[in-house]
């Protein structure tokens, strides 16, 4: 847990010098769903240690909230998959690391392009039916913003998971309750998203404190239990958008925004250096 | 101009429904997908051939074609 802990601050450290060098970039949404993914992939993917576009026998896991690059590409490269020096590319010229994901740079790790919002979970169903097909047994994860929710095509995606009972999936929505603009209740109040999902026919997993390991762990392990139950699954991660700085903290202002030199040295000395920075 | 030999009098539709049903049985990789137009676009042959690989999809085109990208990475 403690190597976890470390590794958490190292990616958020990643995660502000990335925005910060190129002044440019989502950091909120990236701090705030920081030890998901570093839960995801360290602890409850079952995935292979080499990156291979098939994804065959494996668990995978697609991003369709793609704004939270920083986050992603920090923990895909910490766990192996590419160099942690790459890092340093972010958004520039010709890098693989895009300041929205896309596959024909080739970066591993990543298997669908994503940003344009609404998209990605039809992506994971289109997998999730290609390993029915293919009799692999392995999982499909998928993150989706809460305003992401607002995109139509989501709840096509929502109804067909549960009309053909995909079962071999787990999508979580982080629900920080904002979006670039403002609260999501102030830009398209959605109601219950909670309920949403149920009448829908989906299986609700919900995760009170979606910044603690411990809770991330356990909620996604009960997730995991529901699945191949003829039902998806579905998790409300609730997390705090650019947890870990305080300044970014209960405030939609650092959704895109990068911080500034003196911003990023008090944010980094929040988060002193555990792994070693790139 | 290219010119076109006449064969017989057929409907695009048909030939779609024919071609998509030969596909079916030459390559195992082929998957059909469709926004309830299975009628209409002559598919009845493939999914009958090919059960397990025709994914009905309601009339959700956008949703369809996101299907039809996530099913692209198990191959």
């Amino acid at each position: 847990m403690e190597e976890l802990q470390k590794l958490t601050i190292q990616v958020r450290r990643d995660i502000l010098r990335m925005v910060h060098k190129v002044n440019s970039g989502h950091p909120g949404g990236s701090l705030g769903c920081t030890e998901f993914l570093v839960v995801l992939y360290k602890i409850l993917m079952d995935r292979k240690l080499t990156f291979e576009m098939n994804g065959f026998n494996e668990d995978l896991f697609f991003l369709s909230n793609g704004h939270i690059s920083p986050v992603f590409y920090s923990v895909l490269a910490r766990v192996g998959y590419f160099d942690v020096d790459e890092l340093n590319t972010f958004r520039l010229l010709n890098s693989r690391l895009q300041g929205h994901p896309t596959t024909h740079e080739g970066l591993p790790g990543v298997r669908i392009a994503s940003g344009s919002l609404g998209q990605g979970l039809s992506v994971a169903i289109g997998a999730a039916e290609a390993k029915k097909l293919n009799n692999d047994n392995n999982l499909i994860y998928s993150l989706h913003g809460d305003g992401e929710l607002q995109e139509g095509q989501n709840w096509e995606a929502i109804m067909y998971a549960s009309a053909k009972k995909i079962d071999n999936i787990i999508a979580t929505v982080d629900l920080n309750g904002k979006q670039i603009d403002g609260a999501t209740d102030d830009v398209l109040p959605m109601g219950s998203i909670k309920n949403k999902f149920e009448s829908f026919g989906w299986l609700v997993v919900e995760i009170e404190n979606g910044n603690n390991i411990q809770d991330i762990t356990s909620g996604m392990q009960k997730a995991k239990s529901l699945t191949k139950n003829k039902k998806p699954v579905c998790v409300l991660l609730k997390t705090m958008m650019g947890n870990g700085v305080d300044f970014m903290m209960h405030t939609h202002a650092w959704h895109g925004k990068a911080p500034n030199d003196e911003q990023l040295e008090s944010a980094l000395a929040q988060n002193p250096e555990t792994l070693g920075d790139y | 101009m290219k010119k076109y030999t006449y064969t017989q009098k057929k409907d695009t539709r048909s030939g779609f429904g024919a071609g998509l049903a030969e596909l079916g049985r030459t390559n195992p990789n082929v998957v059909a997908l469709c926004a309830d137009l299975i009628g209409s676009l002559k598919m009845n042959e493939f999914i009958k051939e090919n059960p397990e690989r025709f994914f009905q999809v309601g009339i959700a085109e956008a949703n369809m074609m996101g299907i039809a990208a996530g099913l692209t990475i198990g191959w």
